[in-house]
């Protein structure tokens, strides 16, 4: 068994009182892609902030490379953070800086990088997602799916030891989807260890080490994924896959 | 009294020495007030979000006070109410335009922190979250990513504020400081032709307010964020609530 | 034949009266005119003019045109206008003479004639005491000195700090303020030493505030104030002489001096 990464132990998270994540664990070792799927409201979206340490837990823990990290000081939580590498729904990419000063941002405010090291190291990530033309072009000016591609080239090129990725194509047009399942699946063959929650189950299908369903705030299942599609265990899995499908 | 307007009288207002200097001042004044009242109103309005209750409580009632208040009650405060207190504010260092400086910034600063607290919450939070995620520190995702964005949505406002200021700076009169307007009253009632005294300030003001529009415009392109091409096109800056502007 | 002399010498003693009644009356000071007239007046110059807090007008020259009406056996009415408004309101027919503590001025004259009623002197105020020893006009040299703006107390003290200058003398830190309340209020708060305004509003702020203000020093040249109407008003003009002159006289005007502590000398 390889090592793991990324790791959450029996988490527990509430917002104004209602519980979202009910004791919920996940273990996900280097170069395993695991897929979350499951209705909206059951906290995927919560168990990923709390993986990628951008929300406090309220119980259970959190372990990047088996060190815990939920009692730490805010200051020291900022450094793992770069560790974690996040992609958006929405995106997120700076609106006041090109696709090229959106990449080098985190090189320069986080790794303390010089402007032109930075600029070529960018440039590079840029290129391998196909956007090197459009390093001047501000947000405003790309498409989504070439916004989403920026925001992945973003987060890569922090060389972080997991990536997460929250509904990447989800705020995508239909035909736009394609060419982000592109890059991802390129990262799985090349190893990046990943969490991913989507709805785009053949994708799940083709790239998952192993698939999680999850429903109202808890993993109701977790298989791989030819297990998962043609005899999942649990009745609610069943229901929803019958759904979705 | 028969309708008629001294051409000369106007041209010798207009190009006096009173008026020019009274105008510089006027400028002067409202720029540094303006300046140092967003500066404290930047803090003020980080200052509503903090976690520590007496910060917010501090900000809260700063802001009450400074905007309920007239300017001219303010200024007459630091000036005649201050030596009362402290008798060291009575003594010739503290001039008035010190004085005048103090009072509008202060009171510019209540203004500008609902403003630039506005211009923030404008920001998408996403951005904030991507910064976080990044691993960023909040000082720095401030400034490279909030600030400039926040900023596009303040400077029509503040614009505003510019010109309100401009015409504040006229009660400064009351603590012996002359400025442009005081200059035209003491014209007009030195030789009873009052509307080619008034009509000479008029054009003043009216000048200095075209150059801040103009000001104005060439900051707002430099943050429009589109390449150089699409530059040409006049960009809108995205609405936002109207922040309360007072007569005051 | 007796008894006519009853009826004649009635007749005669009636034609006698009629004369010498006559005769008298032009002593008697004849209204220029009908029923009343108004004054343009502006408020804010104790103790010439002023309003209590209810907005009454009250002073020396309210009390005065008052006095002027009782010789002509006229209601005076009191119109409020701005200072800088007096002379047009005067000019547009508002009111049929200015009577508001305003100098009589070569520039003032050209357009309007003015009748002079009172003469008075420039005076320094400073703190009770006198703790920075003015004397006189150039002991202001170097001193904080507040006086009312767009006067001619300022044109003076401009012209006395230029002449400072180019003695050598270090200059006076001059503030001017929108009136002399604000100025002399300015001694009060600590800030000035002293205030160049006229020995009736010095008087009367001694008397608002009662051992905080003194009068330092009294510039020897007087200043009249007077009554200005409208030059083609040639009646008024010579009924408001003839008016002034009989108050003085009979001593009114000084009972209203002594009234509002103003020296007597000024209306002599």
């Amino acid at each position: 068994m390889n090592d793991v990464v990324l790791r959450a132990a029996d988490v527990r998270k509430s917002y104004d009182g209602l519980e979202v994540l009910r004791g919920v664990s996940i273990e996900v070792g280097r170069g395993e892609v695991k897929v979350i799927i499951g209705p909206s409201g059951s906290g995927k979206s919560t168990l990923l902030r709390c993986l990628a340490l951008l929300e406090p837990v309220d119980a259970g823990d959190v372990y990047l490379e088996a060190e815990p990290l939920s009692g730490l000081r805010e200051r020291d939580l900022t450094a793992h953070r770069s560790e974690i590498g996040m992609v958006f729904q929405r995106f997120n990419l700076f609106q006041n800086m090109t696709a090229l000063g959106n990449v080098m941002c985190g090189l320069t405010d986080v790794r303390g990088l010089k402007k032109r090291e930075a600029r070529e190291q960018a440039l590079e990530f840029l290129d391998r997602i196909g956007l090197g033309d459009k390093a001047n072009s501000y947000p405003e000016e790309l498409s989504g799916g070439q916004q989403q591609r920026v925001a992945i080239a973003r987060a890569l090129v922090m060389r972080p030891k997991a990536m997460l990725f929250d509904e990447p194509t989800s705020a995508l047009d239909v035909e736009l989807v394609r060419e982000v399942l592109d890059v991802m699946e390129g990262l799985a063959r090349d190893g990046m260890t990943m969490v991913v929650v989507s709805h785009e189950l053949r994708f799940a299908h083709h790239v998952a080490s192993s698939i999680l369903m999850m429903d109202e705030g808890q993993v109701v299942e977790e298989a791989p994924p030819d297990r998962f599609f043609s005899a999942p265990s649990h009745e609610r899995t069943r229901r929803f896959l019958s759904l979705v499908e | 009294m028969p309708a008629s307007f001294d051409t000369h009288v106007f041209w010798e207002a207009l190009t006096s020495g009173p008026y020019w200097k009274g105008a510089i001042l006027a400028v002067e004044l409202t720029v540094v007030s303006l300046a140092a009242g967003c500066v404290i109103g930047f803090f003020l309005a980080l200052g509503r979000s903090s976690r520590f209750a007496g910060v917010r409580a501090f900000v809260f009632f700063y802001n009450w006070i400074f905007r309920a208040t007239p300017t001219l009650l303010q200024l007459l405060f630091i000036w005649n109410g201050l030596p009362q207190l402290w008798p060291v504010f009575a003594e010739s260092w503290f001039k008035p335009f010190l004085a005048a400086f103090i009072a509008l910034s202060l009171n510019e600063a209540a203004y500008m922190s609902e403003i630039i607290r506005a211009g923030l919450l404008s920001v998408d939070p996403g951005q904030e979250l991507a910064g976080r995620a990044l691993g960023m520190k909040r000082r720095s995702i401030l400034r490279r990513v909030i600030v400039p964005q926040a900023v596009r949505i303040i400077i029509p406002p503040t614009g505003n504020e510019f010109i309100t200021l401009l015409k504040l700076t006229s009660l400064a009169y009351v603590i012996s400081l002359h400025e442009l307007l005081t200059a035209a009253q003491i014209r007009g009632t030195s030789n009873f032709l009052y509307l080619e005294a008034y009509t000479a300030a008029a054009v003043y003001y009216l000048v200095l307010v075209s150059i801040l529009m103009i000001v104005q415009a060439q900051l707002e392109r430099r943050f429009t964020w589109r390449s150089s091409a699409r530059r040409r096109r006049r960009v809108a800056a995205p609405a936002m609530p109207a922040v309360p502007h007072d007569a005051r | 034949m007796k008894h006519w002399i009853g009826p004649l010498s009635l007749l005669a003693l009636i034609a006698a009266l009629v004369v010498v009644g006559s005769a008298g009356a032009s002593h008697l000071a004849k209204s220029p005119v009908k029923g009343s007239f108004k004054y343009c007046s502006d408020p804010t110059f104790p103790p010439m003019e002023s309003t209590t807090t209810g907005g009454k007008p009250v002073g020396f020259d309210v009390d005065m045109a008052t006095a002027i009406g009782k010789v002509w056996k006229v209601k005076a009415k009191f119109v409020q206008t701005a200072f800088p408004g007096l002379l047009p309101a005067l000019q547009s027919k508002r009111c049929n003479m200015v009577i508001s503590g305003i100098f009589v001025t070569p520039d003032r004259v050209k357009q309007f004639p003015a009748v002079t009623y009172m003469r008075t002197h420039r005076a320094l105020v400073v703190q009770a005491g006198n703790p920075k020893k003015i004397k006189g006009p150039n002991d202001l040299a170097g001193k904080n000195v507040a006086v009312q703006a767009g006067t001619k107390y300022e044109e003076y003290l401009k012209g006395l700090n230029d002449e400072f200058k180019s003695s050598g003398k270090s200059q006076m830190n001059l503030q001017s303020y929108p009136g002399d309340t604000d100025a002399v209020g300015q001694i009060l708060v600590g800030r000035a030493d002293a205030v160049l305004t006229q020995d009736t509003s010095g008087a009367f702020q001694k008397k608002q505030h009662p051992g905080k203000l003194a009068i330092a020093y009294l510039f020897p040249e007087t200043d009249a104030f007077g009554i200005y109407y409208r030059r083609s008003d040639k009646a008024l003009g010579t009924g408001l002489k003839a008016a002034i002159a009989k108050l003085k006289k009979n001593g009114t005007m000084k009972k209203i001096a002594t009234k509002h502590q103003i020296p007597l000398t000024d209306v002599k």
